[in-house]
């Protein structure tokens, strides 16, 4: 096959990339990190030209990003509404609030909304216990979440 | 005369509104009072806290928002603190803290974890100044004797880890901190690398000497910002002064070290998953033997605590091995740091002694039921540990004792639970987050905990059968001989416990399609009292299916062919019509 | 280099330090299954088949294909709980595994006769290799690949580009090619004489398989047959037009030749107690048919001119005269209800069935319905009989209209009777086609346990009966059924004969384990990307009035030309890993089951791409294997994990098919492969 990268342009970000977090294996995951905090997503061809500059095959960068529930291969949308889902959350009933958020916005968990403006998100634990149950969007909390609250939120953010 | 101002911006003040209290005094403080942040006081459910210091007399004041900071501000102005909101005049705080003891949360919520200088005038970094005057053996002798034990869940005791990485043979060594704390529920090692992390730096600069290590990595899951960002900031300020890197403090001791911010793979709380992590691979355990004290990072020995271990530690030096041990129980010593949520009225961060039992902490320091609803269980250890019931509060906080009930003394997470948690549904959630997070690597957590969680969807969907809980006991059985790490082992534990408490539970959803605490949402049927409803239309106005009607002033029905069971209605009823049947 | 000491189940063993559980128990005899450990890679521990159980500790299983030995350990590697863990985990990644083993076709055919085999064969021209290949699982290719209704063409997945396979008239095809080439069937020659006999009651395809089966095996068969002839219900219940005397002849005539005696006319409890046969031989098989019929439980029933349907059949096949007048109506949904009413139409009567449901849920085939209408045979559905009269001429029949009700036990809409529907037809003779019953009372005095039925009970693995060293197979132990089942359970109840004979445990003829991808709607569309539509052969016939007026066979069979290029259309389902999977070796071994989990399961998905390797990730039981070989034996790093847990898959990076990859082609992954998950491309 012929190598995916290819033009300069890409392989100079990659460069830039390498060269600010370094080229080697242990090095993975940081490197998919700055892909993905440039471009918000691992972008297949940044990824082959990331690839290319340390001479990890892509089938590892491939590997381990799709291991980690960080990275997406998809663009996220504009403003990304994560659901905790953590014990207290639960027990608070966040099922409820992740049934409204799906309905609202029409779409299921880890999915984006086809205008781009939202992507939602169910997390484990967002650490803040004491405000179940806890939304978090555009990596602000809201604490003590209800559905019509969520709904109202959501419609904010819209605008 | 001096006055401080101190603004809580740990996480869960922030989400509050702490920081819009914080920038409201930045705004207006004026240049003779010192605004200062700190970090989770542990009482969370007063959050967002401001303490006024004046001339070195604490006031502390609770649930602060932008209107109330005004107050506060002038009062500090005109010398006359407002008497309400103060947290150490009310009651509830003070049983709250009252049973606690705080060790490892020494520093959380009293300094400023962004200034070095904070941390040093409580005692920081005099940990290391006198081990550096010990030899390694005998700093690990010392904590030998004081008997702590990795409070990350396993319970290993912490002074014989570091024998073994002392004794191993190589000359290169590597310290983690396992920082990747990922039990939903559980945010005790948020709150110290948020409010205290050089006394996390410190333990581990301590273990480095005492079993010469020269390079550690903390690993922190990334859905941490703020603790990464004082870890970083603290980092930079110990390597500034000299306690880490090159040479520390003069001597020939060497310890560099590193953050790895996770990405989000909670089978890397499993030792060798970290180190496949922090190697830069899949995060997928290997079998032990090796234990990483022979083969961990890049192959080499390589010692692994938590964050509340770690931040133990230099207090134990300081203090000595009789300050530590002299909480204990049975073969339990020191204390406990628990995130304590769900239906109690006062939750947080709570540091106990061993041998308080689980009623103390539920109903002295919880303050019992938040719902009026009786309690019912506690959940400890996570989605490994396991749900301990009311008839068992009488168990004391203790490695040995905790495991007896089936449960795990686990990390931290302790949820409470009342009569309206389906403890088969709890089951259920345990494990789909145990089986969304198996790393797929081996067949029985792979595929096993798969099926485990389908006959559990089935029994709360009312489609089980007997049959399906008898292969669900085998399963838990086998899933938790056979699996290759913790992950897989442990993650039957949540059914195994409710199976055992429990089963009284399983077997009405099975048999008679019955949900007893009206959660599981096939097995219910919402229906309005006749007698009680006053017609006033609030239910079917928030309905968002429109399934109930009925007249003004006249009794409502619900449909319940178009019933979505969201119970909406029930929360909007004010007169107590609407009920689960 | 030391040594270490260490007991595997309660046996001491010496070994290298250093060396794995696994290793060192391979060395004492244990056969440790292992998927994922494969020659070349480090040890990976995720398949976990391998576990066994280490005293002392937790008491957790350890994968033994890392673990290494230490002194004084004492493991279990096999029995008990070692088993049980290893069962369950068979049952798990089974549960996940979307194949097939075997094809369709042959997983459905009651005698499981290796179909893709042999089209392989015809399409090569090999019709003789063809004859053989068949014969390893029955004898009656000629008889079963003219009569049989072909259950294994429902689940041809040719269905799916156009029509299925032509599967059963291939097998007369064969049959009639190699009688051609060499006049008769060409047995292998059987094994040296064992000294042992066998008895063997009926001699239709149960038990005429039965004896071909025991007489290769070495064994001196003696059957015990009530009619003049043999072929039991394929020649006295099937009228020749359909399966010609010759026919029957060559077949069942050619097992005599191999030194099976055949005593004619001699029926059991008529002519020879039962319990003397025991007495007299080493092993007895029961398969005497089930040559009762049913009764219509009507008044008048015992009228002259009312037969039943297997009498009407048998007498014609006997050569008798039965004269039916010139309108039977026949009573019945079934097959024998079908060939009733044609040979009624041959023997110069108008032909009426009577079936009290709709042709939706009548039993008889859907083409000898079509050819039965085809021949002027009439159907009055929804239609039955009250009561019979003897009238001057002849019979009037009493009916009754029925409507479909709830479905009954079978699944199938149970008839009501219309109230006030009733009407009177006037007819010449009434033959009752309901089903057929088993007539065991000659067999009381052995003492075998029958079932509620009415059936020979049996071990339904083995076929042996509660006596040991009798045997049951056929109509008599599965009630009427059709005769490739007959003719299988006689080949199944010849190999437990042969354990009984040998002083073996009788377990019977193994069973694989076998996947499947599901029901012939069930399989992806994907599967048939790219198949070109050929149109399914069709089989000439005689011409109409000579049908309608002879017993003349009505099918004329193949020519080589087409049958050939019909053999082509075989899509060689199954997998070609089927005789070396390990999966399915250690299913087997272990008893799995693959349908003890409901729940998700990954679906068929192929990569077909690249000219020397297909990847077919269904297949995949995630061990890992093949990234690793590639990794680690080459280098390349082609292959990549995909996702985590449950939904971890194994295939080239970034959804890019293999042949857009750097892959060479080696085949290393190949190699590593338990299953046919990574297959290279001969």
């Amino acid at each position: 096959m012929e190598d995916r990268c290819c033009c300069n342009g890409v392989l100079k970000e990659a460069q830039e990339v390498v060269a600010d977090i370094g080229g080697t294996k242990d090095r993975i995951i940081p490197l998919l990190q700055e892909i993905q905090r440039r471009r918000g997503y691992l972008a297949e061809d940044l990824v082959n030209g990331v690839a290319e500059v340390t001479g990890i095959k892509p089938a590892e960068f491939f590997s381990v990003g799709t291991f980690y529930s960080q990275f997406r291969f998809t663009p996220l949308g504009k403003n990304i509404v994560k659901l905790c889902k953590g014990t207290a959350c639960f027990v608070a009933g966040a099922d409820s609030l992740i049934d409204a958020a799906e309905s609202h916005l029409g779409i299921k968990s880890g999915e984006t909304t086809p205008d781009g403006l939202f992507t939602l998100e169910i997390v484990s634990c967002l650490g803040c216990c004491s405000l179940a149950p806890v939304v978090m969007i555009n990596g602000k909390v809201y604490g003590k979440m209800t559905r019509a609250r969520l709904t109202q939120l959501l419609e904010e953010y819209r605008k | 005369m001096k006055t401080d101002i101190i603004v809580g911006l740990g996480s869960c003040g922030i989400a509050s509104g702490a920081q819009e209290v914080y920038d409201f005094f930045e705004k207006n403080i004026g240049s003779d009072i010192a605004l200062k942040k700190t970090s989770c006081i542990g009482i969370c459910f007063q959050e967002p806290i401001v303490e006024i210091v004046i001339d070195g007399v604490k006031t502390a004041f609770g649930k602060v928002d932008v209107p109330f900071a005004e107050k506060l501000l002038s009062g500090v102005k005109s010398g006359k603190l407002p008497e309400t909101n103060r947290i150490f005049d009310d009651e509830g705080t003070k049983s709250f803290v009252g049973p606690q003891v705080k060790i490892a949360l020494k520093n959380c919520g009293k300094i400023d974890p962004e200034n070095i200088e904070d941390y040093i005038a409580t005692g920081g970094y005099e940990g290391i100044k006198k081990a550096l005057t010990m030899t390694g053996d005998d700093v690990i002798n010392l904590l030998k004797e004081s008997g702590l034990k990795g409070r990350g869940g396993a319970g290993f005791l912490t002074g014989q880890k570091w024998a073994f990485l002392k004794g191993a043979k190589g000359d290169k060594k590597y310290l983690v901190c396992n920082a990747d704390e990922g039990d939903p529920g559980a945010f005790m090692d948020r709150a110290i690398l948020e409010g205290d992390p050089h006394s996390v730096i410190e333990g581990m600069l301590i273990a480095s000497y005492a079993t010469g290590a020269d390079e550690g990595y903390i690993y922190c899951r990334a859905e941490y910002p703020l603790a990464l960002k004082r870890l970083k900031i603290a980092i930079a300020a110990a390597e500034e002064r000299n306690l880490l890197g090159d040479n520390i403090l003069g001597t020939k001791h060497c310890f560099r070290l590193h953050v790895k911010e996770g990405a989000g793979a909670f089978v890397c709380g499993e030792e060798t998953a970290l180190i496949a992590s922090i190697e830069g691979k899949r995060g997928m355990p290997h079998l032990r033997p090796p234990f990483p004290a022979e083969s961990g990072v890049n192959s080499k020995p390589t010692n692994i605590n938590n964050v509340e271990t770690y931040a133990n530690v230099p207090r134990i030096l300081l203090s000595g091995a009789a300050s530590f041990n002299k909480y204990s129980y049975g073969q339990s010593f020191g204390t406990k740091v628990f995130a304590l949520a769900g239906k109690v009225k006062r939750v947080g961060l709570v540091e106990v002694p061993m041998g308080l039992t689980i009623r103390e902490i539920v109903e002295k320091i919880g303050g019992g039921s938040s719902t009026g609803l009786p309690l019912k269980a506690v959940q400890m250890g996570g989605p490994a540990g396991g749900c301990i019931p009311e008839s068992l509060f009488d168990t004391p906080i203790d490695y040995a004792s905790i495991g007896a009930t089936g449960a795990i003394m686990g990390s931290g997470g302790m949820i409470v639970m009342d009569s309206s948690s389906c403890m088969v549904d709890v089951a259920k959630y345990f494990l789909q987050f145990t089986q969304a997070e198996s790393c797929g690597k081996c067949t029985f957590c792979r595929i096993g905990t798969k099926r485990m969680m389908e006959i559990l969807e089935r029994i709360t969907q009312g489609e089980g059968t007997m049959e399906d809980l008898a292969l669900l006991e085998e399963l838990a059985d086998v899933v938790g001989k056979s699996s290759l790490c913790g992950l897989g082992q442990l993650a039957p534990n949540p059914v195994k416990t409710t199976l055992r408490y429990f089963r009284d539970e399983y077997i009405a959803h099975i048999k008679d399609k019955k949900c007893p605490a009206g959660v599981c949402k096939p097995l219910i049927t919402i229906d309005i009292e006749k007698d009680k409803c006053k017609g006033c239309t609030a239910c079917s106005k928030v309905c968002p299916v429109n399934a109930i009607t009925g007249a003004v002033k006249q009794p409502h029905v619900i449909d319940t062919a178009k019933c979505v069971r969201c119970k909406m209605c029930i929360e909007k009823c004010k007169f107590g019509a609407i009920r689960v049947i | 280099m030391n040594e270490v000491n260490l007991k595997i189940n309660g046996i001491d063993v010496t070994v290298p330090a250093g060396t794995t559980i696994l290793e060192a128990a391979r060395k004492c005899g244990f056969d440790i299954p292992t998927l994922c450990n494969a020659q070349g890679l480090q040890p990976f521990t995720s398949c976990f088949v391998c576990a066994v159980k280490v005293e002392g500790g937790k008491g957790n299983f350890v994968p033994s294909c890392a673990t290494k030995v230490r002194d004084g350990m004492v493991v279990t590697v096999e029995g008990g709980e070692v088993d049980k863990a290893r069962k369950m985990c068979i049952n798990l990644l089974v549960s996940d595994h979307c194949g097939d083993c075997m094809p369709p076709c042959q997983s459905e055919c009651p005698a499981n006769i290796p179909i893709k085999d042999f089209m392989a064969l015809v399409a090569e021209g090999k019709e003789l290799e063809a004859a053989d290949k068949i014969r390893e699982k029955t004898p009656f290719a000629g008889c079963l690949g003219r009569i049989c209704p072909r259950p294994c063409e429902d689940q041809c997945r040719r269905t799916r580009v156009e029509e299925p396979m032509s599967i059963c008239y291939m097998k007369r095809y064969i049959a009639d090619t190699e009688k051609k080439a060499k006049g008769a069937p060409q047995f292998p020659t059987p094994a040296a004489s064992t000294g042992k006999k066998v008895a063997i009651i009926g001699a239709g395809p149960a038990g005429m398989a039965a004896a071909y089966y025991l007489a290769l095996a070495g064994h001196k068969v003696t059957v015990f047959e009530s009619h003049a002839k043999s072929g039991g219900m394929l020649r006295y219940g099937i009228p020749y037009y359909r399966l010609p005397d010759s026919v029957l002849m060559d077949e069942f005539g050619a097992i005599e030749k191999l030194g099976v005696e055949v005593k004619y006319n001699t029926a059991i409890g008529r002519d020879i107690k039962a319990k003397e046969l025991e007495k007299d031989f080493d092993a007895l098989l029961i398969a005497a048919g089930a040559q009762g019929s049913s009764s219509m439980r009507i008044d008048g029933e015992k009228n002259p001119g009312i037969y039943a349907g297997i009498d009407v059949l048998g007498k014609v096949a006997e050569g008798q005269k039965v004269d039916l007048g010139t309108k039977t109506f026949i009573v019945g949904g079934g097959n024998t209800a079908i060939d009733a009413a044609r040979t009624a139409v041959r023997l110069g009567s108008k032909a009426i069935i009577l079936y009290r449901r709709t042709r939706a849920e009548m039993p008889a085939s859907d083409f000898e319905i079509e050819e039965a209408l085809a021949e002027g045979v009439e159907i009055q559905y929804l239609t039955a009989p009250l009561a019979a009269e003897k009238t001057g001429d002849g019979l009037a029949l009493k009916c009754i209209k029925m409507q479909l009700g709830e479905p009954d036990a079978s699944g199938r809409r149970s008839p009501v009777p219309v109230e006030g529907s009733e009407f009177t037809e006037s007819c010449t003779s009434i033959i009752a086609a309901i089903g057929q019953r088993v007539l065991a009372d000659c067999f009381a005095d052995l003492g075998v346990e029958l079932t509620k039925k009415g059936t020979l009970a049996v071990d339904p693995k083995t076929f042996m009966t509660t006596r040991p060293g009798i045997f049951a197979a056929g109509d008599c132990q599965s009630g009427a059924d059709i005769a490739v089942r007959a003719a299988a359970a006689g080949r199944k109840a010849a190999y437990s004969i042969n354990q009984y004979l040998a002083g073996e445990e009788v377990t019977g003829e193994p069973v694989l384990f076998n996947s499947s991808m599901g029901a012939l709607s069930e399989v992806p569309e994907s599967l048939f990307e790219g198949k070109e539509k050929a149109a399914r052969i069709t089989m000439p016939v005689i011409e109409m009035d000579k049908r309608k007026s002879s017993f003349q066979e009505i099918e004329t069979g193949f020519t080589s030309e087409k049958a050939r290029k019909e053999a082509m259309r075989c899509l060689k389902c199954g997998c070609e890993k089927e005789k070396d999977c390990k999966l399915r070796e250690y299913a087997t071994r272990y008893g799995a089951d693959a349908h003890l989990f409901k729940g998700e399961r990954r679906g068929y998905d192929r990569d077909d791409s690249h000219d020397d390797i297909r990847i077919e990730t269904g297949k995949c039981i995630s061990c890992g294997s093949c990234v690793r070989a590639c990794a680690e034996i080459k280098g390349l790093n082609i292959l990549s994990f995909d996702g985590r847990g449950f939904k971890t898959r194994m295939h080239a990076p970034f959804g890019h098919s293999l042949v857009d990859t750097k892959c060479d082609g080696c085949g290393e992954c190949v190699k590593v492969c338990p299953t046919g998950a990574i297959m290279g491309k001969k």
